[in-house]
């Protein structure tokens, strides 16, 4: 039998999926320990091991998300690292774009580099703009700048000189002459990190992944000890911001691409949903404590973004484009001065949380209201293993909102809720209207413990189609690591005219690439591999490129042509115009590399009969149109396939509860997703 | 008319007329059909100005012309957006339509410059009346006129400004106006760019006014209309709060601008006079000079952007910005000065005077707000302006390029480093995205050693930009800074020292400096380098009070050299040589 085993790393809660060969899913939640987080990790495979009897030497992958390159970053506990820059550049990053990080704040501050000034040093160089040498690099400039290294006393150092993505030569002849000189030293060229070009956030990126580099090794070798103290043999593999996973050794050295890899997890558990033709088209929305996070699967395939950023520092590291918006289950609701209603951006966070952990929150927040509605059974959060203390959310209602507003209890419970959906609607559809898309055509697929709470009543201010609820919705990101691959990108930049390049040209650089992807594949020990071509072109006067994606077999001049005219299509939907008469550039070509994993076998279940859901039991729910009604609640265990419902019900399971809103259809597909749509009001 | 505004303050909490829930539902979908606007149009629109310098603004309007929301991208266009519409409004009363779109780039009509042309669409509810409009104002690379770009101090007259729309109709039920088209395609220097952006803000202002309709079938228009009248009250009673939480005085303040554009040697006076009384406040701008002779003049709609800026820079980050903003606020220009001209005084160049405005003003407001003061900022925008080549295409290519100064010290920390200035979020674009569109390469981005004001805050650093013309042929190009003059540098704050200036230089072949005009044309061989220099912030409280271990810091880090130590922080030599030299082995450039 072979069994996958997926762990995500949360702020509070570390979850733990198995999904064996029958086709059952595990799933387990134990505390994090965020001193140390391989302590709950080895914590929740123990669990997992004795409450559920799965055998984890059987195990044959282990996929895990982690912060522990997104916290090093958050709390500033990089190690002291360099910057080797070309000359006139050693501000690079102290200028970075010149923008305001506030628009009307005079003393907002700027982000502080993670290398001071005074440890960026300069080599004499210079490469033009097609690689060739202007200015030669000396042996003597290398010696001085490995002398400056040396006596700066780092742990790491990164290196971006200009162009380097053009002509590696003059990083690679700095990084030996460091490595040589200096052993253990940390060292990352910007030319490997992020080959593109814009000197700041190249120069960041690779900072950033030069200075993660020693505490994801130490992290890394620390799980592996572990593992094998409670049994796991099998390999062990990281999630990326891309969506795949990669080799604990590779994540020792591009440590960057694990740094937004948090909400990677959950958006491609969503793209296994969106596998099947009728739900290809997702809004993802992965709703937490402080933040909800949003993407967009279209015809099943996540956008992928290749510059984003990170409090404040960009990162030329490709990941799924997801879009944040700080609201989230511990938003915190008030009434300003003028008397109005607002919720959020403030949270009341993981401590002290909401009013009803009584862990001395008194302020109220999104999931006390939840709770005062009767939404949330507080006996049964959490499997039932936080008690909910509902009469501390009722105060905290009843003093910070409903008396200066003059308001009934329930009423103003449902106002929190009502303008905290407000602001996530505006998230869900700057994700998919400013993409050209038109959400109309689309689910939302909620997950995270909040997501299925808000989703129905979000969709409808977005206006979607219906909202689809996944099995395991709160352990959602867990359940895509246990499905995951091995995925790496690779590009090239090529930026030349599309009449001065053939299909064989590029072609060339594909395979070159994909000698490279096929090398490290391999050491992943992967079943399988594929090689994904994709091309970014864009017209010649233009800066923004668009991705198409060519196919996994060799490009011929057939391919090459068709791409260009779904380029122009693209363009078209996207940016609401195009030109085929007008100049095209491929500005990239790259190939997305995925090694399968051994997955385990399981059925695919047929349609079952449609069948009225009998309520598990019920109790009274507060919606604004219907006021408290004694509301149907039903076990999601309970609801095979086939099963229909209406709203308003409550429907319940370990990690999540899903609010069917009123004048919503309930039906569980055969796959086990709640598939909720609303009732199309009857015309007169 | 001297007097623009008249202060309305709201002292009591306001009557409600729909529920606060509503209110903060309509205020969050309200916003939305903001951003969504100003999203579409940066996907949709052509040009790089509009696409990657962002240098648009997009809002919501009720029927009367008056602010809803705003997506907050540029905050110098975003108060001029309301007069451009009231004077649609006003001229075409009840001759408006389904259908309908309007332009007014009129800096006499409410507009603020030829290039930012505003654009229109009126919004109907079911039974056809108009409930709003919703707007997209959009910078245009060039609008014809006596020069490439429109826009330039030299100019002596509107005239000279590129094609005004006096508040017409371009589209009538839904038809677009001919005559008007061929008008405009005749008069700008590359049309497919214009016309290009005009679709792309036309389709984000239709979508837009889609989306307010869908609110109005939502809610009903009478509620819709009441939601947002308290919108305008409850901003104008938390703004009329805040101002009332400032300690009532008259603050004044004065700068100098370098020159008119026209005679070069001579500076114009801006004046401002903050006046707090409870709840309301005046800003005073009687005493500045007399309007230009040359194209810097700064147009009503302007002076209500530095205004509505100013007072935004004073609010929690909470406090909406709209129509209600302004409730507590007089503003008084006298008429045919540089801050009130009358036409056909030219305006083009209108940013760089309003940028050194909002610096004027933010100097007064630093004493009746001291929490949220700073020193002066850099405000002078050195600016490269030039037409190169592609190298991959050959094609001509046109460079918009400029530099930021420091931003001034402040109670809490150092001004930053290369900030972009009040008013403005301009890019710098990366040396290897110029050195890949143009015949350029960039030698050095680098900060100005010293170029920040002393002080227990010491001021931000400006920006140092060397363009190397590569290619065989020579450069032409169009050079600007303001703050060049060493007279009036940006301030320091109670007790801290004044910024750097800025200056413009030509280095030939042999590598010898030449300072160039703040203002003009010039031409660099091939081989020589244009070099831009932005000025630094002004410091922040006395040098006394600045810890000796910061001072260390700055002269380990090299922003401050061993000789500022010794004149400006009173360091002994030999120590600060020392400091210096432990850092300084570190930023040694080595060959």
């Amino acid at each position: 039998m072979t069994a996958r085993l997926g762990i995500d790393v949360g702020g509070t809660f570390t979850d733990v999926v198995v999904f064996e060969e029958s086709g059952r899913t595990v799933v387990e939640k134990v505390p994090s320990t965020p001193h140390d987080a391989s302590i709950g990790i080895l914590n929740g495979i123990e669990q997992i091991k004795r409450t559920r009897g799965v055998d984890v030497s059987a195990l044959s992958v282990f996929a895990h998300g982690s912060t522990v390159a997104t916290n090093a970053l958050l709390e500033s506990k990089l190690p002291r690292t360099a910057l080797v820059v070309t000359e006139g550049f050693r501000d690079v990053l102290e200028i970075g774009t010149q923008m305001r990080p506030d628009l009307f704040n005079l003393a907002a501050p700027k982000v502080k580099p993670y290398v001071p000034r005074k440890l960026v040093f300069e080599a004499a160089e210079r490469v033009d703009r097609l690689g060739g040498v202007v200015t030669p690099l000396s042996d003597e400039s290398i010696a001085s700048v490995v002398e400056s290294v040396k006596a700066s006393g780092v742990e790491a150092v990164g290196i971006a000189l200009l162009f380097s993505f053009r002509n590696a030569e003059h990083e690679q002849r700095i990084a030996d002459a460091l490595r040589e000189a200096i052993p253990g030293l940390s060292v990352a060229i910007s030319s490997a990190v992020a080959p593109e070009i814009k000197e700041y956030q190249r120069a960041s990126t690779t900072v950033v992944s030069a200075a993660l580099q020693p505490l994801v090794a130490r992290y890394m070798a620390g799980i592996l000890d572990g593992l094998q103290d409670v049994g796991v043999t099998a390999p062990m593999f990281v999630m990326q911001s891309n969506g795949g996973t990669m080799t604990a050794e590779e994540a020792s050295v591009n440590a960057h691409r694990m740094v937004l890899s948090g909400p990677a997890a959950g958006v491609l558990a969503a793209t296994r949903v969106a596998e099947q033709p009728e739900y290809a088209d997702l809004i993802t929305f992965d709703m937490g404590g402080t933040s909800t996070d949003i993407a967009l699967i279209a015809e099943g395939r996540a956008a992928l973004e290749r510059e984003t950023e990170f409090e404040g520092r960009p990162l030329l590291v490709p990941q799924f484009a997801i879009h944040t918006i700080g609201s989230g289950g511990g938003s915190l609701a008030r009434v300003d001065e003028s008397g109005a209603l607002r919720v959020g951006p403030e949270s009341a966070g993981a401590v002290p949380g909401p009013a009803c952990y009584g862990r001395g929150g008194t302020r109220p927040t999104t999931t006390d209201a939840q709770l005062v509605l009767g939404r949330i059974d507080p006996k049964r959060f959490l499997g039932g293993e936080m008690d909910l203390d509902i009469e501390a959310a009722r105060e905290a209602i009843r003093v910070h909102v409903a008396e200066p507003l003059g308001m009934e209890l329930a009423e103003a419970a449902a106002g929190i809720l009502e303008v905290a959906d407000a602001v996530m609607a505006r998230g869900a559809r700057v994700v998919s209207v400013n993409r050209g898309h038109d959400p109309r055509d689309f689910h939302l697929l909620p997950f995270g413990g909040a997501g299925p709470m808000h989703a129905l009543s979000v969709g409808a201010i977005v206006d979607v189609a219906g909202v689809i609820v996944p099995l395991n919705p709160g352990t959602f990101s867990a359940v895509g690591l246990s499905g995951s691959d091995v995925k790496y990108d690779f590009f090239t930049l090529v930026d030349v005219g599309m009449e001065s390049t053939s299909a064989a040209e590029v072609e060339a650089i594909c395979a070159g690439l994909i000698v490279e992807a096929e090398e490290r594949l391999a050491s992943a020990g992967v079943q399988s591999t594929t090689h994904l071509r994709v091309a970014r072109f864009r017209y010649a006067w233009q800066d923004n490129d668009v991705e198409v994606v060519i196919g996994d077999a060799p490009i011929d001049d057939a391919a090459l042509e068709d791409a260009v005219a779904r380029f122009h299509e693209r363009h078209l939907f996207e940016f609401g115009h195009s030109d085929a008469s007008e100049k095209v550039e491929l500005y990239s070509i790259g190939i997305e590399a995925v090694g399968t994993l051994q997955r385990p076998e399981t059925g695919t279940a047929g349609a079952a009969p449609a069948a009225s859901a009998t309520p598990d039991s019920s109790r009274p729910v507060y919606f604004r149109e219907t006021g408290w009604n004694d509301t149907p609640v039903y076990e999601r265990e309970n609801l095979a396939p086939g099963a229909v419902f209406q709203g308003p019900a409550i429907v319940e399971e370990r990690e999540a509860t899903t609010v069917v809103t009123p004048n919503v259809s309930g039906v569980v597909d055969p796959g086990g997703n709640l598939v909720l749509t609303y009732n199309k009001e009857v015309s007169a | 008319m001297s007097t623009l505004a008249t202060a309305a303050p709201v002292s009591t909490p306001p009557e409600r007329r729909t529920d606060p829930i509503t209110t903060e539902v309509v205020r969050n979908a309200l916003e939305t059909i903001a951003e969504e606007m100003g999203n579409a149009l940066r996907r949709t629109a052509l040009s790089v100005v509009v696409k990657d310098m962002r240098d648009y603004s997009c809002a919501v309007f009720d029927a009367e012309g008056r602010m809803v929301a705003a997506a907050l991208d540029i905050p110098t266009l975003l108060a001029s957006m309301a007069p451009a519409l009231q004077a649609c409004i006003e001229k075409w009363g009840d001759d408006i339509h389904p259908g309908d779109v309007f332009l007014n780039n009129h800096p006499y009509m409410g507009a603020c410059q030829t290039n930012d042309m505003n654009m229109f669409v009126p919004v109907f509810d079911a039974e056809e009346t108009l409930i709003g409009f919703t707007g997209v104002i959009a910078h245009h690379a060039d609008w014809g006129g006596r020069i490439a770009g429109t826009a330039a101090a030299q100019s002596e007259s509107a005239y000279e400004e590129g094609v005004l729309l006096p508040a017409l109709k371009y589209e009538v039920r839904g038809v677009r106006e001919q005559n008007l088209h061929d008008i405009i395609t005749a008069n700008v220097r590359h049309p497919s760019q214009n016309l290009g952006d005009l679709r792309a803000q036309i389709a984000a202002g239709r979508s837009g006014a889609r989306r307010f309709s869908e609110l109005a079938a939502k809610y009903g228009s009478p509620v819709l209309a009441d939601a947002i009248a308290d919108l305008f009250d409850s901003t104008a009673y938390r703004t009329s709060r805040e101002i009332g939480k400032l300690a009532d005085g008259r603050y004044e303040a004065e700068g100098w601008l370098d020159n008119d554009g026209i005679r070069l040697n001579e500076p114009v006076l801006m004046r401002v006079a903050v006046i707090v009384e409870g709840e309301s406040i005046t800003f005073d701008f009687t005493g500045s000079a007399p309007q230009m002779a040359g194209g810097m003049n700064i147009p009503n709609s302007t002076l209500r952007s530095v205004v509505h800026y100013s007072v935004k820079c004073l609010m929690p980050p909470d406090v909406s910005f709209n129509e209600g903003s302004l409730a507590p606020v007089s503003i008084i220009a006298p008429e045919g000065t540089a801050v009130n001209p009358a036409f056909p005084a030219a305006v083009g160049d209108r940013h760089l005077a309003s940028q050194r405005l909002a610096s004027i003003v933010t100097k007064a407001l630093a004493f009746a707000a001291p929490d949220r003061a700073s020193a002066e900022w850099f405000v002078g925008w050195p600016v490269l302006v030039c037409e190169s080549r592609s190298p991959k295409s050959g094609d001509g290519a046109v460079l918009l390029a400029n530099v930021a100064g420091g931003a001034g010290g402040n109670r809490f920390r150092d001004g930053s480093n290369a900030m972009d200035v009040h008013m403005g979020n301009c890019a710098l674009i990366p040396a290897e995205i110029i050195e890949t569109s143009y015949e350029l390469r960039v030698e050095r981005y680098e900060l100005i050693t010293d170029s920040g004001g002393a002080g227990a805050q010491r001021g931000g650093l400006g920006i140092r930009a060397d363009y190397r013309n590569v290619s065989e042929k020579p450069l032409h190009f169009l050079s600007e800074a303001e703050q060049t003059n060493p007279a009036f540098p940006p301030n320091g704050l109670h007790g801290g020292d004044s910024g750097a200036v800025a200056s413009l230089h030509l280095i030939d072949a042999d590598g010898v400096e030449h300072a160039l005009r703040s203002k003009g044309k010039g031409v660099a061989q091939s081989g020589e380098v244009v070099s831009l220099r932005a000025g630094g912030g002004g410091g922040f409280g006395p040098v006394a009070d600045r810890p000796v271990e910061a001072v260390e810091a700055d002269l380990r880090a090299g922003f401050i050299s061993p000789s500022a130590a010794v004149a400006e922080y009173g360091f002994d030599a030999g120590r600060a040589a020392e400091v210096a030299g432990a850092g300084a082995v570190a930023a040694e450039t080595v060959r």
